[in-house]
């Protein structure tokens, strides 16, 4: 099951796994799982239902967000890369990421035929090094520390959302160095 | 006797209800579901074939406008259809009812078998006829087109409900037979019809209400139940205070409602449904077949919206809306200056010969317009009573040119949608025109032209889809299930206009973006822009504009107890949640420095919170903090990573 191999390589149970297909999905595949789990969880839907509405609407939203991601060629190849953060969503910014990828996953597949395993960490510190090269580096004004991990507002968060979260955690961490680079 | 069968001796269609309808019991039965607290201490009662102003004061019943999202649980246990909710389309000429009634959707006719009613309120001195005031839904009277131009009627609600005095829309209104005042100070506007040779004032809202108490008494009477429960479409374009209007004036008359649908989406149900029947028809089964976009335009006497829709499965997935005040209100005026350019001037003292003949030229200019709709030219002939006759042809050619600004903007509109859902021509399998504009042959050749389209979607009623598609969610939204499975049906709306908040220097920084799939929840951290600031200002706004003066004041509340701290390191939340009933909430508050938790209880508020006057508190709140309670934003790689 893809599931299961996704549990396996910790990649998260991500908007994959909210959608209940597989990695190599295609489009129409996407929007047939979409609209399936859509016609259960939207709370229109469910009304009468033991569960509340809000679990409803919590669900579907998570439905919608991963929808939103994996039915858009170039959002989904963001995210697949790890750098898709939900709140880049204006067309330009997905536009430069879209090209940025491109660039890295070349550089991934020149790393491939030299035969050497790199770490996460190293592949972090060279996405760094690019992002230094083509944004213009300056003194973050935010102390090292402030921005690190994924800050996020918790006092909504349920349990859900922070599991969901922590599996996310990866897609963002690449993005984080991105847009620190680019943004001051 | 039928239970149902009103009859003049009862009190109101909810008394009968009542085993024993004697009058103190019908009176507190009926103060719970119809009786409408109005501006002076008046109250409007709705007797079964008529209805009084009387002015006996009753225990003011407060309002309970829209719980929509909590509707579910304790209504469950009653029977489904008692339940079921009804759709309303009324639009500002006409309007309609229709109900799911257990195997398909059923438009109700009043008594003259319309299905179609004209939307108006007619006031008359109820001391002499007893007939105060009553509509075109009403059993009883149908009122020429000649009278309801009379001064002594109100119509085109659906153009002045939740507008100010300020707004243009208002403006051209002052043209229409009845009374419309404006002092342009941003407050409601003054409107009064002609009773008894007085002008007596109302308001849109109360117009509205009188209206809907028609309409739900008479689908009370054909239905033989109590109706409670409503889909009512709106416009696209209707901002939030719009629709909080509009659903007060449902309470007022005894309805509740359960939702608000745009237009076009209420269409794009029907599409759906008739999708899914016919890929059933073909494959025979439940599979959820392939994925169809449509485009649906939808111009009728008042607005034009345009909406993109994909649908498979039963799922209408709205996926870009546009809309705006445009409709044949505006094509009759056009045409009005054109056949007359001294109009405004001829008209401007109202006195009753002027209406009157004011009336008579609408008409003869509306007759020509739908004329137009099969013929190349059209011969006007009117005598407009005062000495003048009219006497000319008007071509197509020349209907056209006059109206070439209207065309534009819906051109415009459409492109706006198409880019919006990052649609091109090529992309939609159908095209979709309804509303009463849409039979304008130049209309229909711009949209097709527009879509690369030969030919327009089949199958749809141009004036009736709208309301079929209200009922169908009406059914889904009230949890009936069909067995044939003509229900499973599912609209996922999308949010017409952004929602967000005003940040130092008065830009307007939208949280949730325009054509969000509700239900939505999103946040957004801010940070303060003052050392030490402990307050901070979250005012609400909704609409496109890049600075806050562009948009739609919805409202405002104080954050307090922010971490004394150096400006710019504070950091406040604010989040956002439209609920399936589209209900707006604010969330927003600060946090403890340097972690993800509140520093003290957060703030709930439900939006819209204002009533008049928007303008002025925008302006008031300036002058009375300046820039000491501002937020700004934060970089956008400080955000929260995962928003909802």
């Amino acid at each position: 099951m893809v599931t299961q191999q996704q549990q396996h390589d910790g990649q998260s149970a991500s908007y994959y796994a909210v959608l209940g297909i597989g990695r190599g999905a295609s489009l129409a595949e996407v929007r047939s799982a979409y609209r399936k789990l859509a016609m259960k969880w939207h709370p229109d839907r469910r009304r009468g239902q033991p569960w509340g509405a809000e679990e409803a609407n919590r669900r579907f939203q998570q439905i919608q967000e991963a929808y939103q991601v994996l039915s858009d060629v170039k959002r989904r190849k963001l995210y697949d890369a790890g750098f898709y953060n939900p709140l880049q969503e204006d067309e330009e910014e997905v536009e430069g990421f879209d090209d940025f990828v491109k660039e890295m996953v070349s550089l991934m597949a020149s790393v491939r035929k030299e035969r050497k395993q790199y770490s996460l960490e190293e592949l972090q510190k060279m996405l760094l090094e690019m992002a230094q090269d083509l944004g213009s580096p300056s003194q973050p004004r935010w102390p090292a520390d402030a921005g690190w991990c994924p800050r996020t507002s918790n006092w909504f968060a349920d349990d859900m959302e922070r599991e969901s979260r922590r599996k996310t955690h990866l897609h963002f961490t690449g993005m984080e160095l991105f847009g620190r680079a680019t943004y001051h | 006797m039928p239970l149902w069968v009103p009859v003049r001796s009862q009190v109101a269609p909810a008394a009968c209800l009542s085993p024993s309808p004697e009058a103190p019991r019908a009176l507190s039965l009926f103060s719970s579901s119809s009786v409408f607290p109005l501006p002076n201490s008046q109250c409007l009662v709705w007797r079964t074939d008529l209805l009084v102003i009387s002015s006996f004061r009753m225990a003011e019943q407060p309002y309970m406008v829209a719980s929509d999202s909590e509707t579910t649980g304790d209504d469950k246990s009653q029977s489904a259809f008692h339940d079921l909710a009804i759709g309303i389309e009324v639009g500002t000429s006409k309007c309609s009812i229709a109900v799911w009634n257990g195997a398909q959707v059923e438009l109700l006719r009043n008594t003259r078998k319309q299905k179609a009613m004209r939307s108006y309120v007619m006031f008359k001195d109820d001391t002499s006829t007893g007939e105060v005031p009553s509509g075109g839904a009403s059993n009883k009277t149908a009122y020429e087109e000649k009278e309801i131009l009379s001064g002594s009627a109100i119509f085109n609600m659906k153009r002045l409900i939740g507008r100010a005095d300020t707004d243009p829309i208002v403006h051209a209104s002052k043209n229409l037979p009845f009374v419309v005042q404006t002092l342009d100070i941003g407050v409601k506007p003054f409107i009064a019809a002609l009773v008894n040779n007085v002008w007596r004032s109302t308001t849109p809202e109360e117009v509205l209400a009188i209206f809907l108490v028609e309409l739900k008494t008479m689908a009370e009477v054909q239905l033989k139940r109590p109706i409670r429960n409503v889909v009512l479409t709106i416009p696209v374009s209707f901002n939030r205070f719009q629709q909080i209007r509009v659903e007060r004036a449902c309470t007022m008359a005894g309805l509740h409602v359960l939702r608000l649908m745009p237009e076009p989406t209420a269409v794009a149900l029907l599409y759906a449904q008739q999708q899914q029947q016919q890929q059933q028809s073909l494959h025979g089964s439940m599979g959820s077949g392939c994925e169809k976009v449509a485009l649906i335009f939808n111009m009728g006497a008042g607005y034009c919206d345009v909406a993109t829709t994909a649908t498979a499965g039963g799922v209408s997935q709205i996926k870009a809306m546009q809309g705006c005040t445009l409709g044949g209100e505006d094509i009759l005026k056009n045409v009005l200056y054109h056949l007359l350019p001294n109009f405004d001037s001829l008209y401007s003292n109202r006195d009753m010969n002027k209406i009157r003949s004011m009336g008579l030229l609408r008409i003869a200019a509306q007759d020509a317009i739908h004329r137009l709709s099969t013929q190349s030219s059209v011969q006007i002939n009117v005598d407009l009573g005062d000495g003048t006759k009219m006497q000319r042809v008007l071509h197509q050619s020349e209907f056209e040119e006059v109206n070439r600004n209207v065309f534009e903007i819906c051109e415009k509109l459409i492109k706006l949608c198409l880019a919006d859902s990052k649609l091109a021509a090529e992309d939609i399998n159908d095209v979709i025109l309804v509303g009463g504009c849409s039979r304008i042959p130049k209309i229909r050749s711009l949209v097709l032209g527009l879509c690369k389209k030969e030919k327009e979607y089949e199958g749809m009623d141009a004036l009736e889809a709208a309301v079929t598609g209200a009922a169908l969610e009406g059914a889904v939204a009230s949890g009936i299930t069909d067995p044939s499975g003509s229900l499973d049906m599912l609209t996922i709306q999308a949010t017409p206009l952004s929602l967000g908040i005003r940040v130092h220097g008065g830009g307007f920084v939208p949280i949730i973006q325009r054509n969000t799939a509700i239900p939505a929840r999103k946040s957004m951290i801010f940070t303060t822009t003052q050392d030490g600031q402990t307050e901070a200002l979250i005012v609400v706004y909704e609409g496109e504009g890049k600075m806050v003066e562009e948009n739609h004041l919805m409202g405002y509340f104080k954050v307090t107890a922010i971490p004394l701290a150096p400006k710019g390191t504070a950091e406040i939340s604010v989040c956002m949640d439209i609920d399936a009933a589209n209900t707006l909430r604010v969330f927003a508050g600060a946090m403890m420095l340097g972690t993800d938790r509140a520093n003290s209880p957060f703030f709930e508020v439900r939006m819209p919170t204002l009533d008049d006057a928007h303008g002025w508190c925008a302006q008031a709140l300036v002058k009375t903090h300046g820039s000491a309670l501002d937020l700004t934003t934060i970089p956008k790689e400080l955000q929260p990573q995962k928003v909802q």
